[in-house]
């Protein structure tokens, strides 16, 4: 029926040509022999050993721990491009072990790690976004007394992301796991002096935690039923069989447990209030680790998660409600920070969907393709606020109005950050998500089942949705400064003045422009932001190489139509903007409901609700049991033994010789006893 | 021929007096008195038994009284050392009276 | 009887030694009293013990009462405890005697056995024999008693050493 002769397109007629062969470049005397044992375990230690070294060693000096750092960082980033080498070598999967086999009974503890192509990109990326928050952090924090403790926590943080993605065990994955909850406390509380950032690290620690006992409950089973830790192991066993009723309920709590770290309804709320936190951190956090490790658990337990239809549907829910929701909060949000939280909830929902729609048939790649892309535009574009916060001196949107018209320097990586968050070709994110879109509908016209379905209407309604809100921060970030605009009042009639709530304050930086925002950070941070802006356009070209296990095929008509209905978005967008002083679209929302958007549409209140206050109760009737019933009882032995005291000292007499006839007439006493009783 | 009843008889009023002269006394040596009945009363216990009871084997035969000796002698080393510790207490004190309170600040506040 | 005549003589002794209210007069009556249960060994064959209880305790226990007694006097403090005191003491005393007696005459009965201790020879050879060990630990105490009352007496008391 359509109107054009589509062409039949599958993903691998884009994909790149196998790369040639690689050994020939081996350099005599260089060449990497096998000795330091394996990439991966470098991958772990390194980044740890960092943190180790950071703290011990730096004291008060941040200079030194930065440097440690930094170090930390480009080992650990060369270590992850070894890591492809070798994998290019030994042909998409390598293994290794860590500290050897537990014995632990029955159960079998390999503590292996294990890599695959997917997996292995994934730990480049959060290596080289590691390396790079190292560096910008070293500007950032520079006058930061804590700087050290920070740095060192960034590379813990890296090596347990790392760890979760190598890993073969659940144990490891479950320690990995645990470590960057820890973690994402310590970063999101880094400014401990200021309340709101306690309270947002407190309650990130407690919703990832409460949702951590369903991940942990569910590697258990899974564990327990195959009698073994290795991850390969586990999907070896329960995938030998039909799905029982044990493998859906270990899967469902597993999702559980990933719908809490990667902020997915309904424990989405902490995600936005961890903006508390150093931009850095956020950055890390956003981009490449804590809230993707839900996703690279995910991809390890694919050919599980596949075959356990409830589990898919659920995550298909979950994730598509997350999808759509976070983009339309994203939209509403006042704070450029804050609407970059909700982007990543909304764009991590995507990569979990995508994980949920997706069949045997298809293969999970497009997940870990997405979070690599992911990675890249997020972090670009969390450095790159985080530099005009210190330009502009705030991240609302009526402070950062104008601010990439302002600072040059930071227009293009502005542009292309969100241009690749829209899904704009040729950049990074067009093509994952055109993956995405690829895998959800050829995984729901073949048989996928209900989550497919669900994910394909999700993620085609999400496209317009984030080209919204990514046009709109374009429209306030690159809104004509003051001068600029009464340059062009002089010939145009009158702006509409509608009733602009988020009033702009009066800049008056405005003629210092470039020179300042260039003097204002550091060169190597500089550079580092240069190489995201650069990967989110050469990460394209890792999005079309050859290593991605992806069978799917590309319907060419809605690829069209939904670039058409994100520039439709684009549009509206844009014509909204119009008449608003600070050229923000979200301006025309009533106030009550932008209100309502900022505080997160009352999910503090539902948590307080529904989860806070019985838990408090029965805490509280817990603490009465024990203080009132059990308590009693030792209080009352206490009690008693005092008063036989008093009654003893009382009774004893204070001289000499009438306690003596006492303790003889109590001898006596005995002893009739002894002699009667004979 | 001997009824044994009649020295058991003894030993059961002099280990009276001794608990007795041990309670109602407050004169340190007189106390001590007491304690000299009560170790008397028990070697005529002893030797009550060893002579009144016959043994084949000479370790038991001569149990008794060789035990009694032996109640003598640490008798007379406990006196010894009992009086010594009189005299100590008199020098302390200037009295050597039992029933006095047993709190020595009390005594020295006093 | 012969036993029942010094029997008594101990027990009445023995009374009038823990109830005289002249401290002299207590440790003199003591020396009957001691006197009359070496006299009650005496009656039972055992001729060694007797003897040696004349020896230690008449000879020497009681000669160093009578010394303790002159080297601590002190004029109007009186030797004997309140009445209730007493009574209390009477009762435990008598208490005492009711239940070692009966426990005793209970065991024994009333009927009269032949007197069979061992001769004298057979008691040296029993403490140089079978008891050596007990004996020479015994003077060893002897010894540690000597020299300890001797420390004891002579460490001024009252303060600390070289205040006074």
């Amino acid at each position: 029926m359509s109107v054009v002769d589509w062409p039949d397109l599958t993903w691998s007629d884009l994909q790149l040509p196998s790369l040639p062969a690689l050994p020939q470049i081996s350099i005599p005397g260089l060449s990497v022999p096998d000795f330091w044992g394996a990439p991966m375990q470098w991958l772990v230690l390194v980044p740890a050993l960092a943190a180790l070294a950071g703290i011990t060693l730096s004291g008060r000096s941040n200079r030194l721990a930065a440097w440690i750092a930094v170090g930390g960082g480009i080992v650990t980033w060369l270590a992850s491009l070894w890591q492809l080498r070798v994998l290019l070598a030994v042909d998409g999967h390598h293994a290794s072990g860590s500290v050897g086999p537990l014995p632990l009974g029955e159960l079998d503890v390999p503590l292996g790690l294990a890599v695959t192509w997917p997996l292995a990109l994934v730990a480049a990326t959060v290596a080289t976004v590691a390396l790079v928050v190292q560096v910008y952090s070293r500007w950032y924090l520079w006058y930061d007394p804590k700087y050290p403790a920070f740095a060192a926590t960034v590379s813990v943080f890296t090596a347990a992301m790392l760890l979760t993605v190598v890993a073969d065990d659940v144990i490891l994955l479950v320690v990995g796991w645990e470590v960057m909850g820890w973690c994402s406390y310590l970063l999101i509380g880094h400014h401990s002096t200021k309340t709101a950032a306690r309270r947002a690290a407190l309650k990130a620690l407690v919703v990832t935690r409460t949702a951590d006992v369903g991940f942990v409950l569910g590697m258990v089973m899974l564990a327990a039923g195959a009698r073994t830790t290795s991850v390969s192991g586990i999907v070896e066993h329960w995938a030998a069989e039909a799905p029982t009723r044990g493998l859906v309920l270990a899967l469902v709590l597993v999702v559980v447990g990933v719908a809490g770290k990667s902020a997915t309804f309904p424990f989405q709320d902490w995600l936005p209030d961890a903006m508390e936190g150093p931009t850095p951190a956020s950055a890390l956090i956003h981009a490449a680790t804590m809230v993707a490790a839900g996703t690279v658990v995910l991809v390890h337990l694919f050919d599980l998660l596949a075959v356990t239809g409830p589990a898919r549907v659920l995550l298909a829910l979950l994730a598509s409600v997350t999808l759509l929701g976070g983009a339309v909060m994203a939209f509403a949000q006042a704070d450029l920070k804050r609407l970059l939280a909700w982007s990543t909830v909304s764009q991590v929902a995507l990569m979990l969907a995508v994980l949920a729609a997706a069949t045997p048939h298809t293969g999970p790649d497009a997940a870990a393709e997405h979070l690599v892309a992911h990675a890249w535009f997020k972090a670009l574009l969390f450095l790159a606020t985080g530099w005009l916060a210190v330009l502009v001196g705030g991240t609302a949107m009526t402070t950062v109005a104008s601010g990439a018209r302002r600072y040059r320097v930071l227009r293009r990586r502005f542009a292309w950050g969100l241009l690749a968050l829209a899904g704009v070709p040729p950049f990074v994110g067009f093509f994952s998500k055109e993956l995405i879109l690829g895998t959800a509908e050829s995984a729901a016209t073949g048989s996928g089942g209900l989550a497919s379905v669900v994910v394909l209407s999700a993620v085609g309604a999400s496209a317009p949705l984030t080209a919204a809100y990514c046009m709109r921060a374009w429209l306030v970030l690159d809104r004509p400064t003051q001068i600029e605009q009464h340059a062009v009042t002089y010939q145009q009639e009158p702006v509409e003045r509608i009733d602009d709530f988020f009033d702009e304050p009066q800049v008056v930086h405005e003629a210092e422009g470039l020179e300042r925002a260039e003097s204002a950070i550091s060169s190597s941070a500089r550079s580092g932001t240069t190489l995201l802006a650069a990967m989110t356009l050469l990460g394209s070209l890792v999005a079309l190489l050859p290593v991605w296990r992806v069978d799917v095929h590309l319907n060419l008509q809605l690829l069209v139509a939904t670039l058409l209905l994100m520039v439709v978005a684009a549009l509206a967008v844009r014509l909204a903007a119009r008449g608003v002083r600070t050229r923000d679209a979200a301006a025309r929302i009533p106030a009550r409901a932008s209100l309502a958007a900022e505080r997160g549409l009352g999910a503090d209140y539902a948590y307080r609700l529904l989860v806070a206050t019985p838990v408090v109760a029965l805490a509280r009737a817990v603490t009465w049991f024990d203080r009132e019933v059990l308590d009693a009882w030792v209080r009352g032995a206490g009690a008693g033994s005092r008063l036989l005291g008093q009654a003893g000292e009382l009774l004893t007499p204070r001289r000499a010789t009438p306690a003596l006839a006492l303790v003889l007439g109590g001898v006596l006493v005995l002893a009739a006893l002894g002699v009667v009783s004979r | 021929m001997i009824r044994p009843a009649l020295p058991y008889l003894l030993v059961a009023v002099l280990a009276g007096l001794g608990v007795y002269g041990i309670l109602a006394r407050r004169h340190a040596v007189l106390v001590l008195i007491g304690v000299e009945l009560l170790l008397g009363a028990a070697g005529l216990l002893l030797v009550t038994v060893g002579q009144t009871t016959t043994a084949t084997d000479p370790a038991a035969a001569t149990s008794g009284q060789v035990l009694t000796l032996f109640v003598i002698t640490i008798a007379a080393a406990e006196v010894v050392l009992a009086l010594a510790l009189i005299l100590a207490l008199f020098r302390a004190r200037g009295h050597v009276d039992l029933h006095a309170d047993l709190d020595p600040r009390e005594e020295a506040a006093r | 009887m012969l036993f029942v005549a010094v029997g008594l003589l101990t027990a009445g002794s023995g009374l009038l030694a823990v109830t005289s209210r002249q401290v002299l007069h207590a440790a003199l009556w003591l020396v009957v009293a001691l006197a009359g249960l070496a006299g009650c060994y005496l009656v039972l064959g055992a001729e060694l013990v007797g003897l040696v209880q004349l020896l230690v305790y008449v000879g020497a226990v009681v000669v160093l009462i009578l010394f303790a007694l002159m080297l601590t006097r002190s004029g109007g403090v009186p030797v004997v405890t309140g009445p209730a005191q007493r009574g209390a003491a009477a009762l435990v005393g008598a208490g005492t005697t009711v239940l070692l007696g009966g426990a005793l005459l209970a065991g024994s009965g009333w009927g009269a056995v032949q007197v069979a201790g061992p001769t004298n020879t057979q008691v040296a050879e029993g403490i140089l024999g079978t008891y050596v060990w007990p004996f020479e630990l015994l003077s060893g105490l002897l010894l540690l008693a000597l020299v300890a009352a001797v420390a004891i007496a002579r460490t001024p008391t009252g303060g600390r050493e070289g205040e006074t």
